[in-house]
């Protein structure tokens, strides 16, 4: 290693060292690959020379042949170990350049080249991704807030429970059998004049305690009319005398109800009638406000009866 | 190996690259970094505050055509200014100009009261409807039902600077606890420009009657 030599490798056994030629090798095949390769790396004669040369080393005539170890056993990039220098193994395995004196620059920009065509392909599918993720992105980011507060807004809007009355008939629910009948009315004393395509409707109501349960149960329905696509009109009431407190059981009480429709659909609107079955009329004051389970979970029933005509 | 080269090219390859060209890589993916931390520090600054997303869906329209806003639509009729209205106790007089707004309105299903609307001038300006003419005498009192437009009355007190390019916004009463998200509304352009305006606000009738053909 005295020598600075720039051609030669740098685990090469000095130049002044005589390399000798391999020891027994351990390896079975190798003894045949040996001279074949000798032969055809060395097209120009003295081929089968080596052994017969005396005492010169075969590695001095073929110094661009790779004899012993034989060549590419492992990855070059294997390993970054520096390998001690094994005086009767030869020179190592050379690197690539250290042999080519011009390969090398053009073989460098050689592979650049390469992959710009296979770029344009992932590049591209790559922008689609990121403008699908930032789509989605945009897309949960402003819908779960939105879906949060509907889903908050329609916890607040209980959905109906429906019970339908047969035309004409009555029907007892929750200790109250209710009944009902639509008929067409003059207009109310003092009213507006209505424009020839409205209409009133006078809404009777009928309703007995079965028991006394029902003769405490009181408060007042709350009154619409529906056509059959489902539009809805405000029901008033016209008159209510009726005893707030102390109905009979048995006893039918009525009040009146009007309301203005379109006179296309004054035959076919039904009544939607949503019974108060939570406030009783011998609640205690102070226990007016009280919130008792079983209330909350009629509220959230959302009870209405639909009177078909 | 830098951690921005992808390429599985050969490593000793990249190995083999002048320092300098190594530095310049970091140097460039700093940056790149820097950039894009700051780009998500501003978009953060976009986010929409509560007041935004509590904002209702604005329909635009124009006076004279009808603006459905879904659960409701409304058609303004009639933009006139008057000095008085006449309420159910006499006449009231305005300190600046009254601006009446005639509209009717109507939905498709369910039965909704009209809130009080808002005035938007031309400068972003709100003005909400007086509060010296009874709320009943408006067309906020009658419910709106389907089937058939219900005709009214609105009356706003502005300055008669407010009423260039002025747009009248409607919108449904909010609820309680339970409030929608997204609620609608319409903005109508009253249709007012720099002739109208000077001319509403030099000739205003001496009183309007709330109560005439509603």
């Amino acid at each position: 290693m005295s020598t600075n030599d720039p051609s030669r490798d740098w685990f090469a056994p000095p130049s002044n060292q005589p390399s000798q030629p391999p020891p027994q090798p351990p390896q079975g095949p190798q003894p045949p690959l040996r001279p074949r390769r000798a032969q055809r790396g060395q097209p120009r004669g003295e081929g089968p020379a080596p052994f017969g040369s005396g005492p010169r080393p075969r590695r001095a005539t073929h110094p661009d042949q790779q004899v012993w170890p034989p060549a590419r056993r492992e990855p070059v990039v294997g390993s970054t170990q520096p390998i001690p220098v094994i005086p009767s193994a030869g020179p190592l395995p050379p690197a690539q350049p250290a042999f080519r004196p011009g390969p090398p620059p053009p073989s460098e920009p050689a592979p650049p080249p390469a992959p710009p065509p296979a770029a344009p392909a992932p590049r591209r599918s790559r922008t689609l991704l990121l403008g699908v993720g930032a789509l989605v992105a945009f897309a949960l980011g402003m819908g779960l807030p939105t879906a949060d507060r509907y889903l908050f807004y329609t916890s607040g809007q209980p959905s109906e429970t429906v019970h339908v009355v047969a035309a004409g008939r009555p029907l007892t629910f929750e200790h109250v059998t209710w009944k009902s009948a639509i008929e067409p009315m003059k207009a109310p004393e003092g009213s507006k004049p209505l424009a020839p395509d409205k209409l009133w409707i006078k809404i009777t109501v009928t309703r007995t305690a079965v028991d006394k349960t029902g003769a405490v149960l009181t408060g007042s329905p709350k009154l619409t009319v529906h056509d059959r696509q489902g539009r809805k009109w405000m029901v008033e009431t016209l008159r209510d005398d009726m005893p707030t407190d102390g109905h009979q059981v048995g006893q039918a009480y009525s009040f009146t109800s009007v309301a203005i429709v379109p006179k296309a659909v004054a035959g076919e609107v039904e009544l939607h009638l949503a019974p108060n079955i939570t406030y009783r009329s011998d609640t205690p004051t102070d226990k007016l406000l009280e919130i008792k389970p079983e209330d909350e979970e009629k509220r959230a029933r959302n009870d209405v009866l639909v009177f078909r005509r | 190996m830098t951690a921005t080269d992808r390429r599985p090219a050969a490593p000793r390859r990249v190995r083999r690259q002048p320092p300098r060209r190594r530095a310049g890589r970091a140097v460039l993916g700093v940056l790149t970094g820097l950039v894009l931390a700051a780009g998500a520090v501003a978009v953060q600054s976009l986010e929409l505050t509560q007041e935004g997303k509590d904002a209702p869906l604005t329909f635009l329209g124009a006076k004279g055509e009808a603006v459905d806003a879904g659960r409701f639509s409304v058609r303004v009729l009639k933009v006139s200014s008057a000095k008085a209205v006449k309420g159910q106790g006499g006449d009231v007089p305005a300190e600046q100009l009254f601006l009446v707004v005639e509209a009717e309105a109507t939905v498709s299903k369910e039965p909704v009261h009209l809130a009080p609307p808002t005035l938007l001038t031309a400068d972003g300006k709100k003005f909400v409807a007086t509060d010296k003419v009874d709320k009943s005498l408006t067309l906020a009192n009658p419910w709106i039902q389907p089937g058939w437009w219900s005709r009214g009355k609105f009356v706003f007190e502005v300055p008669s600077s407010a009423l260039p390019g002025a747009q009248a916004v409607f919108q449904l009463p909010v609820s309680g606890l339970y409030s929608e998200p997204l609620p609608p509304e319409a903005q109508i352009d009253l249709g007012i420009d720099e002739a109208a305006g000077k001319q509403l606000a030099s000739t205003p009738a001496d009183v309007v009657d709330l109560a005439e053909e509603k």
